[in-house]
């Protein structure tokens, strides 16, 4: 029975997290290991979960700790990018700076606050329990990093988060 | 907030993503593998039988811990004694309608053996790890593992030689591919380094077996639990990695206790003697790359 309710729930949620683990590395395979790893240890820890009041939340708990392990590492694997690329006039469409990318370029804790939520739609205070940070520093740091997102994205998108403005 | 999802959805169509496959299925078998090395590691495993004997026997007690294994054939219950551990059918499986099948579709199961619904993994072994290599000693490579790897295995034609990616590995924990042919067709076998640091680690010289009958590349897997929680794993498939798409059926070129031997190998780590290392960099100078 338990194994039941756990393939339930993780049939319920893996494809969200591991997009959220794509959004923030940018590795399809690697988003998948960290998935499977995540859904490994709610499963070890099942029945503790399955009593928590937000297992969704646990879970990407768990991711986030797989990341931070997972970064530590492997550093080397790390797809961040340290500039943004250069700019073409002939093919703006192709070679302009994605949100991913420009994602990419910050650190793993504001990248995962700003998945968790813009992408999750996590509530602040539930994204500072899955962070571990309190909740003004994901309110700071969600300002900073749309700032720094609207920088790398250009003028041109400027409108892209204009509500997140005020 | 509604336009930074939607630019992150626009992302995603961008990066298509590959099917989830038996991931939930996967992350069982890790899972239930996990919840018993912290299950041994509480109960203090000192690599005895006495203790192997208690953990599996709570397996299959009303804690609930690894339930499939009850249904295994050979009984959860039984320790096998060192070198007794062969239960690798050495036919080669052959699909029932010919056709190519992929890694959930069956078409690796042998007929004639009653093989297991659900994946299940169990301690079947204890083996001693000798004391490791002298000399100098190179930081593990994907090319000095296969060096190492082609070393131990028995006599047969290797080729298919490939880098793998793993999550669980880091500097000097490799994951390799090759195919062997003793005579039968070419097979293929998988062998990881890695430290899991979840839960607590078995005692070194705990050798685990891991079926998935469903899993053509990860068929059977022998597991032996080194020093310092490193383990080695060696998958032996049921089944070639063609392409991206799918898998060619093919013959288990190991049996379990061959398998057993080479992962216990005392060179294993995340160094290994520079010889290896060296000769596989010129041995293996262009690694394909595989995501398996």
């Amino acid at each position: 029975m338990a194994d039941e309710d756990f393939v339930e729930f993780a049939q319920a949620t893996v494809a969200r997290l591991r997009d959220a683990a794509f959004l923030m590395c940018r590795d399809w395979h690697l988003a998948q290991d960290l998935t499977q790893t995540t859904l490994a240890k709610v499963y070890a820890n099942w029945r503790r979960v399955r009593r928590a009041d937000d297992p969704h939340a646990y879970a990407r708990k768990i991711l986030l700790r797989c990341m931070i392990d997972q970064q530590r590492r492997r550093s080397s694997r790390e797809l961040a990018m340290s500039a943004p690329p250069e700019r073409s006039e002939e093919h703006p469409a192709e070679l302009r700076m994605t949100l991913l990318d420009a994602v990419a370029t910050l650190p793993l804790r504001d990248r995962a606050i700003i998945v968790l939520r813009y992408w999750d739609d996590l509530s602040v205070e539930t994204t500072a329990e899955v962070v571990g940070v309190s909740i003004a520093v994901v309110k700071s740091q969600s300002m900073r990093s749309l700032n720094r997102l609207r920088e790398l994205l250009g003028e041109t998108r400027s409108e892209l988060f204009a509500e997140e403005r005020h | 907030m509604g336009d930074v999802r939607g630019r992150f959805r626009d992302d995603l169509a961008r990066h298509p993503a590959p099917p989830l496959g038996d991931l939930v299925q996967q992350s069982v078998v890790q899972g239930r593998r996990l919840r018993r090395q912290r299950r041994l590691a509480q109960f203090g495993a000192g690599g005895t039988a006495l203790a192997m004997l208690l953990v599996i026997g709570l397996a299959a007690g009303p804690l609930n811990v690894g339930a499939d294994d009850a249904g295994q054939p050979g009984g959860p219950n039984v320790v096998l004694p060192a070198g007794s551990a062969d239960t690798t059918t050495p036919s080669p499986a052959e699909p029932s309608d010919g056709v190519v099948g992929g890694f959930e579709d069956g078409t690796d199961r042998d007929p004639f053996r009653s093989v297991p619904p659900t994946p299940s993994t169990t301690v079947i072994d204890t083996v001693r790890i000798g004391a490791g290599p002298d000399g100098e000693l190179l930081t593990t490579t994907p090319q000095g593992a296969l060096e190492l790897l082609t070393r131990l295995l028995p006599k047969g034609k290797t080729s298919g030689y490939a880098s793998l990616e793993s999550s669980g590995t880091g500097p000097g924990m490799p994951s390799v591919q090759l195919y062997l042919d003793r005579g039968d067709g070419p097979g293929m076998l998988r062998l990881s380094i890695y430290r899991d640091r979840l839960g607590g680690d078995p005692a070194p010289g705990t050798v685990e077996l891991t079926e998935v009958p469903d899993n053509c590349v990860q068929n059977k897997m022998v597991t032996v639990h080194h020093r310092a929680g490193l383990q080695v794993d060696l998958m032996i498939s049921t089944c070639l990695i063609w392409d991206a798409k799918g898998t060619v059926p093919a013959p288990p070129v190991l049996s379990v206790k061959e398998a057993i031997e080479i992962a216990a190998n005392p060179s294993w780590g995340t160094t290994l003697p520079a010889e290896y290392v060296i000769s596989g960099t010129k041995r293996f100078p262009k690694l394909a790359r595989s995501n398996g």
